[in-house]
């Protein structure tokens, strides 16, 4: 999985290249159950889920991510350009 | 008159809400070059044509050709690639200027479906516009063979959503 965060007024741009199976695994599955539950309120572009997943159900999320790598290698999941000129990018 | 493919490319550029910046970077040219191709002093060099029909959303030929091809089309079932090679993609363009794109595969938006989400139990940028879009309904679609653009909104306070199956 690839990161890629380049925020405003910084001419260094972040590229993160992580294993998918690093980001989406048990542990994470449970930090999405939590997060899920209690949605947390800030002023950047943000996506949330406000549906309760239920541990079970992220652990099964997680595993079809992995699973998606290998058929959808490198699609960009999610792209955020804000409009101050930072930009987000999350690829498979 | 007839639009040449430089009109075509910078019509379909900004209907997808792109700066000539924005569809160089993504094509990995100059911003220069974008905008000599829109004003027919180029033309894109030709291993380049399907990334950009591919980020202009139309096929090459339609790129080409400029033949319409309408932005819902009806797939007969000989012709439907599996779900599982589907992606429901969703951008969200808001008063602010943020631009949002979200590309997920059918199958895990199928599996949340599954889990009794809907689209109001995603939130991007606290657009109420994905409250109203019934997923079950642009699933129970999908599967009949009707893939492109499924949905259009320009909600009141400013923000453009628009869901897209491919």
């Amino acid at each position: 999985m690839r990161i890629i965060i380049e925020s405003k007024g910084s001419s260094r741009t972040i590229h993160l290249h992580l294993p998918t199976a690093l980001l989406c695994n048990a542990i994470t599955a449970g930090i999405l159950c939590k997060k899920s539950a209690k949605p947390e309120e800030t002023s950047n572009a943000e996506i949330e889920i406000s549906h309760h997943i239920t541990y079970p159900q992220a652990r099964k999320l997680m595993r079809f991510l992995r699973k998606c790598r290998h058929f959808m290698n490198g699609m960009p999941l999610v792209q955020i350009d804000e409009a101050d000129g930072s930009k987000v990018e999350i690829h498979l | 008159m007839e639009m040449t493919l430089g009109k075509r490319i910078a019509a379909l550029r900004r209907q997808r809400g792109m700066t000539q910046e924005e569809l160089a970077e993504k094509l990995g040219v100059s911003a220069q070059a974008v905008s000599k191709w829109e004003n027919e002093l180029s033309c894109p060099d030709i291993m380049l044509l399907p990334a950009l029909a591919r980020l202009l959303h139309v096929t090459v030929d339609a790129l080409l050709t400029g033949e319409a091809i309408p932005e819902t089309q009806l797939i007969p079932d000989a012709h439907r690639k599996p779900l599982d090679q589907m992606l429901l993609k969703i951008f969200i363009l808001d008063t602010k200027g943020d631009k949002v794109r979200i590309n997920l595969p059918l199958a895990l938006v199928k599996m949340g479906l599954e889990m009794g989400m809907s689209g109001g139990s995603l939130s991007v940028n606290g657009s109420k516009a994905l409250e109203k879009i019934d997923l079950n309904q642009l699933m129970a679609l999908v599967e009949r063979g009707v893939l492109g653009k499924l949905v259009e909104i320009d909600s009141g306070d400013g923000d453009h959503l628009e869901v897209w199956v491919e």
